[in-house]
């Protein structure tokens, strides 16, 4: 036999429920906006029917619901959509990153434009034509040195860019290994606090969202692992080695490269060095390893084989003040020799001259002192300019670049190669940009918050709120009717 | 699985479509602005590379050209001489045939022999000259005249009454100036008219004067002392053969004028081919690239215009 207020009862928990439904609406849609946010779904069941089968069973026929309840608030979420969108940022993150450092790198030689290294070669050569063709003038001569100032200059500053550069992604790199070493610890805190709530037979959604957030950022810089474990923890692993395992964890040090200065990547308390694959952290090491050395030691490369070209054929030429009569010497062997002077600074002033040749290229003191020392003539005589055509010839000599290519092909192919490079990452990260779109429209499907969907949930609750007051209302005035007009025959 | 729809989806969607479409804009208005179709190496790495290295031989094409232009004068101010020398060659000749007919007068044939050494003195001043600051015909040796004249009074030679022609007389002419070694393919003044390709545009004086030079003085002095045997017989053929000579270094210039004018029309052509390649490579095609601006600026008004009728209303708006 069921009590007169069983009624009341099976109201209230329609008020209850819906209520806390209205309550999970109201969070989806005060989040709707809140990035990283899955929505929440309240679901509703039917509580115990009365009566349970035993011996003393009601008499009554059928079992009486006896109202509704919220199971539990679930939280839309795909793991296996999350999974892919956490392997597809790490491709994201290095490729954005490697087409950021790339496209300072194009941008520093500063082609196509008048300013970059090939127009300043294309105007010396032209020059020391011109010298060659006018070699008693002191104005081609000036035109000359001039010429060369200037080429030395384009090749010094599209040279120290680069070390500036290089120290920048250093800094980037140490900023984003200390914030690995913060989600690292944010995510183990998490990791705590989600299996205590978990314990005690909740499901923590709002923790989940923000540790997936987190990992999420993680997976940008490095290429991550993610494993789950009892009790809603996860651990986390980079190159083989657990970073975040349940609530321990192990932080990545930063130790200074003795010779570079540059920071090298070991696991805390340990020698063993991380391995990293892809995400940011991959790209800025391979810019601050690879890619800008290898530009340095390419323009160095060019710098010196250039010194090397000119000055070996400089030495054997006769400045203004060495030209001699051919008359005077009768017999060839007895005519002067060479004066063997530098046109460009070589390893014979200064080892640095060759080493660090791009950053250091600069005339020799004979040619800044005097123009007139530039060796125009071959064969000693003063109206010959052969040596200059010979210095401008080089333009057509294919000694640059392993002997293989001439300097404006050596150049040329050196700009061209970071394009295909820059091109090559723009279209990954465009293509990237694609694939993750369609991932998070498809965790959006699943997790996004429809704020149509919310308000048709919230009139829905809304009015199984008001019907559910309606029936406590009726029950009221029937219990009214029992207790307040029964009884009273006769009186 | 037909997706679920949400607010956020759509807003996401819609700000990346119009992201990219605005990257697009703001490529093709980059192109209308510069007038370039490429401004950093990674929009085209393989047309960059080819402008790069149009450019360079546009500018090494122009360099040529100006070579040749510097030749071409070069040769006209050699030509110029080598005509006078034929001039006073020939007038050398008349004297020489004057004063060979034996019917003239002592006096008559010392004043041509006066005249023979006016000649020679002039043939030493064309010898020395210049072009710029050059002198011509002294091969290397251009800072320096060429031909300097030799007096020796004790050469000097007396006429019938044991006269004099004069104080001082140049009795031979020395070549300062630098000889053509046939051996060495830079030897002389050479201007670069092509990769590699040397042109030598000098003359060396010591090929062309020093026969003119020998036949001269000796004529002047068979003229003084009377000796019209020798005027008439080897004067006349020694003047004659430093003419052959001298005509010889005329049609050698003349020649290498022809081909100049020759690699000058190449060069030419070459630079306006460079220079049409080089503007398809790298110039934008303006109507091209204002009809891609164009369409890019439609589908972006359009996709503006259809974001603001779908992102604002949702279901709230219909409620009261």
């Amino acid at each position: 036999m069921r009590s007169t207020f069983a009624s009341i009862e099976i109201g209230r928990s329609a008020l209850l429920a819906h209520r806390h439904a209205i309550d999970v609406t109201g969070h989806n849609i005060a989040n709707a906006n809140t990035p990283g946010y899955s929505r929440q779904v309240a679901r509703l069941v039917t509580t115990r029917p009365y009566a349970t089968p035993s011996l003393h069973q009601s008499t009554l026929p059928g079992q009486i619901g006896t109202g509704v309840q919220v199971q539990e608030i679930v939280r839309m979420h795909d793991s296996f959509v999350q999974f892919q969108i956490n392997s597809e940022l790490q491709t994201q993150g290095y490729w954005q990153k490697r087409e950021q450092i790339l496209g300072e790198i194009e941008a520093t030689f500063l082609e196509p434009s008048e300013a970059g290294i090939r127009h300043a070669v294309d105007l010396f050569w032209q020059a020391l034509q011109g010298l060659s063709n006018d070699p008693e003038e002191d104005g081609t001569r000036a035109v000359v040195r001039e010429r060369a100032i200037v080429l030395t200059e384009a090749i010094q500053s599209a040279y120290r860019q680069f070390k500036p550069m290089q120290a920048h992604l250093e800094s980037q790199i140490r900023a984003n290994v200390s914030e690995i070493n913060g989600i690292i610890d944010q995510v183990t805190a998490l990791n705590r606090e989600i299996k205590a709530v978990i314990v005690a037979g909740n499901t923590p959604n709002d923790l989940f969202d923000t540790r997936d957030q987190l990992i999420e950022r993680l997976a940008t810089l490095v290429d991550i692992q993610v494993v789950e474990q009892p009790h809603g923890q996860i651990s986390v692993s980079l190159g083989g080695v657990n970073m975040i395992d349940g609530v321990s964890s192990r932080h990545i040090d930063m130790t200074p490269d003795e010779q570079t200065g540059f920071v090298q990547l070991t696991w805390s308390n340990t020698n063993i060095p991380v391995t990293i694959r892809s995400g940011e952290l991959k790209a800025l090491f391979e810019g601050r390893d690879v890619e800008i050395p290898y530009y340095m030691e390419q323009l160095n490369d060019f710098a010196r084989t250039l010194i090397t070209e000119i000055n070996r054929i400089h030495k054997e030429g006769y400045g203004y003040f060495d030209t001699f009569d051919p008359n005077d010497y009768p017999d060839p062997a007895t005519r002067p020799s060479p004066p063997g002077r530098l046109f460009f600074n070589d390893a014979s002033v200064d080892a640095i001259y060759m080493d660090e040749a791009a950053a250091h290229i600069s005339l020799s003191d004979d040619i800044l002192a005097d123009a007139a020392n530039i060796a125009a003539s071959r064969n000693g005589t003063i109206g010959d300019g052969t040596n200059a055509l010979y210095m401008a010839q080089i333009k057509d000599t294919r000694v640059f670049g392993d002997k293989t290519d001439t300097p404006g092909g050596f150049l040329g192919g050196l700009v061209s190669g970071v394009g295909v490079k820059t091109q090559q990452a723009q279209t990954m990260v465009l293509h990237q940009e694609v694939m993750l779109g369609h991932l998070e429209r498809l965790r959006g499907s699943v997790s996004g918050v429809s704020l149509d969907e919310e308000m048709t949930n919230l009139i829905m609750f809304q009015h199984g709120y008001g019907a559910a007051s309606r029936f406590i209302t009726a029950i009221d005035e029937m219990v009214e009717t029992i207790i307040g007009r029964m009884g009273i025959v006769g009186r | 699985m037909a997706l679920r729809i949400t607010n956020r989806m759509m807003a996401e969607r819609s700000l990346q479509d119009l992201t990219s479409t605005l990257r697009r804009l703001d490529r093709y208005s980059e192109q209308l602005a510069t007038g370039k179709r490429i401004s950093l190496p990674s929009h085209d790495p393989t047309g960059m590379e080819l402008a790069m290295r149009l450019r360079s031989t546009l500018f090494e094409t122009e360099q040529y050209i100006d070579n040749v232009g510097t030749a071409l004068n070069w040769l006209e101010t050699t030509d110029g001489a080598l005509d006078q020398v034929v001039q006073v060659l020939q007038r050398a000749r008349d004297l020489i045939v004057n004063g060979a007919t034996g019917t003239h007068p002592a006096e008559s044939r010392e004043a041509l022999a006066i005249e023979m050494n006016q000649l020679i003195d002039d043939l030493i001043n064309v010898g020395n000259t210049r072009h710029g600051s050059k002198y011509i015909f002294g091969g290397e040796n251009t800072q320096t005249p060429p031909f300097a004249a030799v007096s020796d009074p004790a050469l000097l030679v007396p006429n019938a009454k044991g006269e004099f022609m004069a104080s001082s007389l140049t009795t031979g002419v020395e070549y300062k100036g630098t000889s053509y070694d046939p051996a060495d393919p830079t030897s002389g003044l050479n201007v670069e008219i092509g990769p590699g390709i040397l042109f030598r545009m000098s003359i060396h004086g010591d090929d062309v004067f020093m026969e003119a030079f020998d036949a001269l003085i000796a004529a002047r002095d068979h003229l003084w002392s009377g000796d019209t045997e020798a005027l008439s017989g080897a004067d006349l053929e020694a003047i004659d053969q430093a003419m052959d000579t001298v005509l010889r270094a005329r049609a050698e210039v003349g020649g290498r004028v022809n081909r100049l004018e020759l690699v000058n029309d190449r060069l030419d052509y070459q630079r306006i081919n460079v220079t049409r390649l080089l503007s398809e490579t790298e110039d934008a095609d303006m109507a091209e690239t204002v009809m891609k601006l164009k369409m890019e600026e439609n589908v972006y008004r359009a996709s503006l215009a259809a974001n603001a009728r779908i992102i604002l209303p949702s279901l709230l708006d219909f409620l009261r």
